[in-house]
């Protein structure tokens, strides 16, 4: 059997003795989007900074090309190919450009000025603002950098954390479009998120309520299973 | 004499800004107050006295010396100190009364091993030449220090804003939690500038005698309130902070000291004061820090 990219088993976090994820068990193969789909406080940030190495993890597996990250520090997840978009996204009193540069802080000279060069040219907002601190941009435009920061590594597999927090409906609907771009571009995506339009494009879906996967399947799986999304999603 | 203590107010303006320097990086990274900040620089004070005494060696090969050397002990200093405290329930207090111990700790031993005299440097030890300049004439030291206060000031900017491993330092000093969810090296990088920041106390103390007249082993915590007050007024966790801090410092200072000279010692407390009551956050502040 092909290894998946990730690969997730019977993973246990918590904070003393509160258990916020029991037994999760997730895969991201390469090249795919999936979605993580879950309400406030059903454990979706925890999974997501367990993963890139920010909270330790109580037992459990998490596997990056086959290889055991679990006990890894979050420097050298990243040198591996992970990346998290957190909520926050940027560090605001750097200037655009530099949020950029610490993006690709493990890339040789040459090839984070490449990386900078094309995204500069896909997104041109980021280059007239290059100068100015991400403090200055509004709520889209860090979005949008935070997203640009995470390229700038070259990952393989970024981990989005809401990328749909706190935007307005148009800004969301423009982030999916970013993101449609890029899908083919080759990194995988685990995205962890309230909103149902991202699973536009999605291979897989997850859902995640009170720290438990209780959902798994495609997206076509989900919309079959009228009780689930009765249940989580208040559709008939 | 106004032009006099300005000119010299800017001297010993720039060396006070270098020698706050190192606090204001260790702070901005790591959020702790050196407390025996100024006790470092008192033993580079002493490592420049002592090689001049016993091996003839000029204050200029000692400032290398003292930064190569107190890079190495701030390196020693942190691994078994900073990482522990960081993952303990209050570091910032507990970093204050470790550091405050610390102080005590060096101060005890500088008195076991240079006694309690006051020492100095001679005056004439760059050239018995002075510096005219607008009919006044300077002290070739003092000035000889402030080029050098004033280069390693550049150095270290350089280093913050055209290298990678400082664009870390300033994402680190911006938001710890974010940087290390970009997965930057905080910790080596918590780790550089904390030897950094004690090895530019150590060598700003080199040059010490000559700017503050002597030292000895009590001589730590003037110097650490200076530089505490120098780094506040220009605002904590902004090392250009320190420079516009230590201008406003020695400019004050000198006039004080010209036009009523009893009252001169109280000049960083005053400063302290009028900057916490009018700007809290600093000259260079942006508002209040988020903790």
């Amino acid at each position: 059997m092909k290894m998946a990219l990730l690969h997730v088993s019977s993973l246990n976090v918590g904070y003393n003795s509160l258990n916020v994820l029991t037994d999760v068990s997730l895969e991201v193969e390469a090249k795919t989007q999936v979605v993580l789909l879950g309400a406030n406080g059903s454990g979706k940030t925890t999974l997501l900074k367990s993963l890139i190495g920010l909270l330790p993890v109580r037992s459990g597996h998490i596997l990056l090309d086959g290889q055991d990250i679990v006990r890894w520090d979050p420097s050298r997840r990243v040198r591996a190919g992970l990346a998290y978009l957190s909520e926050t996204g940027v560090i605001a009193s750097l200037s655009v450009e530099d949020n950029l540069n610490i993006g690709g802080y493990y890339l040789p000279r040459g090839l984070r000025r490449q990386q900078m060069h094309s995204l500069y040219q896909q997104l041109p907002m980021l280059y007239e603002k290059r100068k100015n601190a991400a403090s200055s941009l509004s709520g889209g435009q860090r979005k949008i950098l935070a997203f640009a920061k995470v390229l700038m590594g070259q990952p393989r597999l970024i981990l989005m954390d809401e990328p749909s927090a706190g935007l307005a409906p148009v800004m969301v609907n423009e982030m999916v479009q970013i993101l449609n771009t890029y899908r083919s571009h080759g990194p995988a995506f685990l995205i962890a998120e309230q909103n149902i339009k991202f699973l536009v494009g999605a291979k897989y879906v997850y859902i995640l309520d009170n720290g438990q996967i209780r959902f798994q399947g495609t997206p076509e799986d989900l919309d079959a299973d009228a009780h689930i999304k009765a249940a989580y999603f208040g559709l008939a | 004499m106004f032009a006099y203590s300005l000119i010299s107010g800017i001297l010993f303006g720039i060396f006070f800004g270098f020698m706050a320097l190192g606090l204001n990086l260790i702070f901005g990274v790591m959020e702790m107050v050196n407390l025996a900040h100024g006790d470092f620089v008192v033993l580079g004070g002493y490592v420049g006295i002592t090689a001049l005494n016993s091996w003839h060696i000029n204050p200029l090969v000692s400032l290398i010396f003292a930064l190569l050397l107190f890079f190495v002990v701030g390196l020693g200093l942190f691994f078994p100190l900073v990482p522990r405290l960081s993952h303990s329930r209050d570091p910032e207090m507990l970093s204050l009364i470790l550091f405050f111990g610390l102080s005590q700790v060096l101060e005890a031993l500088m008195e076991i091993k240079f006694g309690v005299n006051p020492e100095s440097l001679p005056l004439s030890v760059f050239g018995n030449s002075s510096w005219h300049f607008l009919g006044q004439s300077y002290q070739i030291s003092w000035v000889v220090s402030a080029l050098i206060s004033l280069l390693m000031i550049l150095l270290t900017y350089v280093f913050l804003y055209y290298t990678p491993m400082g664009r870390a330092v300033r994402a680190v000093m911006g938001n710890r939690e974010e940087a290390r969810a970009t997965g930057l090296p905080v910790k080596r990088t918590s780790a550089i500038i904390f030897a950094i920041g004690i090895a530019l106390a150590a060598m700003s103390g080199v040059l010490s005698p000559l700017m503050i007249g002597s030292i000895d082993p009590t001589s730590g915590l003037g110097l650490t309130t200076i530089a505490f007050a120098i780094v506040v007024i220009g605002s904590l966790g902004n090392p250009l902070g320190s420079v516009l801090g230590g201008l406003v410092y020695g400019i004050s200072l000198m006039l004080m000291q010209t036009y009523l000279s009893s009252w001169s010692v109280l000049v960083p407390y005053l400063l302290l004061l009028i900057i916490v009551l009018v700007r809290p956050s600093g000259l260079l502040g942006k508002g209040v820090r988020h903790v």
